[in-house]
């Protein structure tokens, strides 16, 4: 099995944990058995998602089993949209990011929504941070993803520790999808999804370089998931939505 | 190497929906190649601790691979240590206290009040909580005093508490960072930290995962695994 990661991380966190570089980075996946994915800008994240992106452009470069996403900021919309225009244009910029928490603004604002609709025209997937507080609910992504019904969202954390709201919310627009990891590794709950939006819409992603891999893909690996489920949410599922990424791995024949 | 969960339970939960039976945790510990547990009732948790503690000891005294946890709920006024002693005679391992279930603190002072009954009977104890009140809390008890849930997030309190407190232990289940637990081990040894996963609550895997794939030695990871705590409750496991 070959493990796609669409939730990764590159840059320095707050904590006191080590900050790999990308090579390092590919060492600690690959023995895991993830030989691709897709990553977005720390910095970006916590501070000034310009620098964030034109670093994590800089540290792929020359580097296609990784591949970026575009953070943007929906505080800064003109900036943001601008964004899109530079990254998106580069072959490994393959999707985009939004964190409502980082950025204390939900993602169905004017603002957001104004966002999202940019995103959708520029015809890649949108990985939105979902978690447990209000302004992270899965339920303010139900209005965009209503709004762009072409355009795949990907609800990281699938909520957090409110992952039956996450559940609840992919099951009322189909173009929403899921991805588990989070500190809540609550038994059952890839099963659950599994049985209630079919394994089609689920993705595999680690969050490392926050959190140990060994983590989630314990969560999917012990979920009672047949191996037709599970393969299609560690590696099928990437593969169909991220169609600029799918090109670009099989252009250079990134596999294992 | 002999694995033992320092944290599982058993019951009824009624947040969701979720087989917390007896029988599921042994399956899950087979799957896993986890030979023991200290597990404890869910109605101890959520309800009535006497009541549980006794169906602790019920499923304990029928399974032999469950050692018996007691608990004791602080907003119940009560003579602690009469529980306390009542427990350790009928062989309980140790207490685990539920701060974050029962909506309270560890320096409130119902709160000092048990740890202190807790201290006096020489029994350890496993709490959750930021690191800062617990171990503030805990400063001055003799007893081992395990961490639940203890946070990658909160690793810069972690470090400075270990430092500061001796008789501090670390539950694994969430120090999910990469490369932390190895981190942990080179500062602190492996002796500090113990293996405990929340199920059948929460996936047995992804906890075992951490330790398993954690950059330390074998004989670290059976510290770990088992070592420590059989070395805590003194040689029993």
């Amino acid at each position: 099995m070959s493990v796609i990661d669409i939730h990764l991380h590159y840059g320095p966190w707050y904590f006191p944990i080590h900050t790999p570089s990308i090579a390092e980075m590919r060492e600690t996946l690959q023995r895991f058995g993830i030989t691709r994915g897709i990553v977005s800008s720390s910095v970006a994240l916590i501070y000034d998602f310009r620098e964030g992106n034109r670093l994590l452009m800089e540290a792929l470069a020359g580097h296609t089993d990784l591949l970026g996403y575009v953070t943007v900021n929906h505080n800064y919309v003109e900036e943001s949209l601008q964004e899109l225009e530079t990254y998106l244009g580069e072959p490994n910029f393959v999707g985009v990011k939004m964190h409502p928490l980082c950025f204390r603004q939900p993602v169905d604002t004017p603002e957001g929504r104004r966002m999202v609709r940019a995103v959708a025209e520029h015809g890649v997937p949108l990985l939105v941070h979902t978690h447990t507080s209000s302004l992270e609910s899965p339920w303010h992504v139900v209005p965009v993803a209503k709004e762009n019904p072409s355009l795949p969202i990907i609800m990281a954390h699938m909520g957090g520790e409110s992952w039956m709201e996450g559940i609840r919310v992919a099951q009322e627009v189909s173009n929403l999808y899921l991805e588990p990891c989070c500190s809540y590794p609550d038994a059952d709950k890839l099963r659950l999804a599994v049985d209630a939006i079919g394994a089609e819409r689920i993705l595999f992603g680690s969050d490392y370089s926050l959190l140990d891999p060994a983590f989630t893909l314990g969560m999917v690996q012990s979920s009672g998931l047949t191996s037709t489920e599970r393969d299609l949410v560690l590696e099928g599922n990437a593969l169909r939505l991220f169609g600029r990424a799918r090109d670009v791995w099989q252009r250079d024949n990134v596999r294992s | 190497m002999s694995i033992i969960d320092a944290n599982t339970l058993f019951g009824f939960w009624p947040y969701r929906r979720v087989d917390l039976s007896p029988e599921q945790l042994l399956a899950g510990m087979d799957r896993h190649g986890v030979a023991r547990a200290a597990t404890l009732s869910a109605r101890g948790v959520l309800y009535d601790a006497t009541a549980g503690n006794d169906e602790t000891l019920a499923l304990c005294q029928r399974e032999p691979r469950f050692l018996s946890v007691g608990t004791v709920d602080p907003r119940r006024p009560g003579n602690y240590g009469e529980e306390i002693a009542r427990r350790a005679r009928e062989g309980f391992k140790f207490f685990h206290l539920f701060p974050e279930h029962q909506a309270w603190q560890a320096d409130q002072p119902a709160a000092r009040r048990l740890l202190a009954a807790l201290d006096a009977a020489g029994m350890a104890v496993m709490l959750s909580g930021p690191p800062g009140i617990v171990v503030g809390a805990c400063r001055g008890l003799r007893v081992p005093v395990i961490l639940a849930g203890a946070h990658t997030y909160t690793l810069s309190d972690l470090q400075v508490a270990l430092e500061e407190c001796s008789n501090l232990y670390l539950e694994t289940r969430l120090l999910h960072g990469p490369e932390v637990l190895a981190s942990l081990v080179r500062q602190f040894g492996a002796e500090r930290l113990i293996y405990g996963s929340g199920a059948p609550l929460l996936y047995m895997a992804s906890s075992l995962g951490l330790v398993q794939h954690a950059a330390i030695t074998e004989a670290e990871r059976a510290a770990i695994l088992g070592g420590n705590l059989t070395r805590l409750l003194g040689g029993e496991g």
